[in-house]
C-alpha cells in the first residue's frame, strides 16, 4: 500500500471535477477580464486559449488540493477513493464526447 | 497583441509537435507493453513512466502552442474553412482535446504506481493495469485523430 498513488487518483478525480463544471458552467469567460480588455474581433484565439488552457489550470490547482488532501486520509479509505474515481472518469468522459458530438458530429 | 502564432511558425512548430509526439507514443507503447506483459521490474518500468510522461507532456506543450493558431487559421471562420466543411472532425478534435487533457493529469498516478510498484497492494495493481490501458488508448486516439484533422486541413 503506498499513500502517493491514493493522493494521486484523488488529485486526478479533484481535476476531472473541476475541469466538467468549467466546461458545464462555463466558468472561464468570467476570468477574461483578469487578462485584460477583452475584444473578440481584434483578439483572435484568446477566447479559445482561455477556454481550454484556463480551464486545465484550474483543473491541476484543484487536482493538487485533492492529492495533498489524500495523502492525509487513511489506508482504509483506498476502495472508497478507487471506486469514486472510476465512477467520476465514467461519468467526465461521457459528459465530455457527448458534449461534442451533440455541438458538432450530430448537429 | 496576438493570440496566435502565424501559419509559417504554426506550421514548423506542427511538424516539431508531430516527432515529439512519435516519441510520445513509442514511450506509451513500450510502458503499456511492460505492465501487459508483467515482465518489467520497477526500475524499467519507472524509466519508461518517466520517458513517456517526459514525452507527452512536451508533445502537449507544444499543441497548446499551436492551438490558438489552428482555431483562428484552420477551423473558424473568416480565415477557417473546417467547421463549415467538415464539423464532424471538428468535433473528434474537441475529444481528442479533453481525452488529451485527462491523460495529461493521469501521468503523475501512472509514474508515482510505476516508481513504488513493488510497494503496491492487488487493488493498487490492478487498478495500475487498468489506468496504463485507458491511458494508452487516450494517448492513441489523441495521436490518430491529430494526424486525421491534420490530413484533411491544416496551416
Amino acid at each position: 500500500m503506498h499513500r502517493a498513488v491514493n493522493a494521486a487518483v484523488l488529485g486526478l478525480t479533484f481535476f476531472l471535477v473541476a475541469y466538467c463544471l468549467c466546461f458545464w458552467f462555463g466558468i472561464m469567460p468570467k476570468f477574461y477580464p483578469l487578462l485584460g480588455e477583452v475584444h473578440f474581433a481584434s483578439l483572435p484565439g484568446k477566447h479559445i486559449t482561455v477556454k481550454f488552457v484556463g480551464s486545465a489550470i484550474v483543473g491541476l490547482v484543484a487536482g493538487i488540493f485533492g492529492f495533498l488532501i489524500g495523502r492525509r486520509l487513511p489506508e482504509k479509505t483506498s476502495p472508497f477513493l478507487y471506486a469514486l474515481f472510476f465512477l467520476t472518469m465514467t461519468g467526465a468522459c461521457s459528459y465530455l464526447v457527448m458534449r461534442e458530438v451533440l455541438a458538432y458530429i450530430w448537429r | 497583441m496576438a493570440y496566435y502564432l502565424p501559419a509559417d511558425w504554426s506550421r514548423f512548430f506542427l511538424i516539431i509537435h508531430l516527432m515529439v509526439s512519435v516519441f510520445a507514443i513509442g514511450s506509451v507503447t513500450h510502458h503499456w507493453w511492460l505492465v501487459v506483459k508483467k515482465n518489467g521490474s520497477s526500475e524499467r518500468l519507472y524509466r519508461f513512466a518517466v520517458w513517456m510522461a517526459t514525452g507527452y507532456t512536451l508533445a502537449l506543450l507544444l499543441g497548446i502552442l499551436i492551438y490558438p493558431g489552428y482555431n483562428v487559421l484552420v477551423r473558424k471562420p473568416p480565415l477557417g474553412m473546417l467547421e463549415a466543411s467538415a464539423s464532424w472532425a471538428v468535433g473528434l478534435f474537441e475529444i481528442k482535446e479533453h481525452l488529451g487533457t485527462i491523460a495529461l493529469a493521469m501521468l503523475p498516478w501512472l509514474v508515482i504506481s510505476a516508481r513504488f510498484y513493488e510497494q503496491l497492494n492487488r487493488m493498487q495493481r490492478i487498478s495500475y493495469v487498468i489506468a496504463t490501458w485507458l491511458f494508452t488508448i487516450f494517448v492513441y486516439y489523441v495521436f490518430i485523430v491529430g494526424a486525421l484533422v491534420t490530413i484533411i486541413r491544416t496551416f
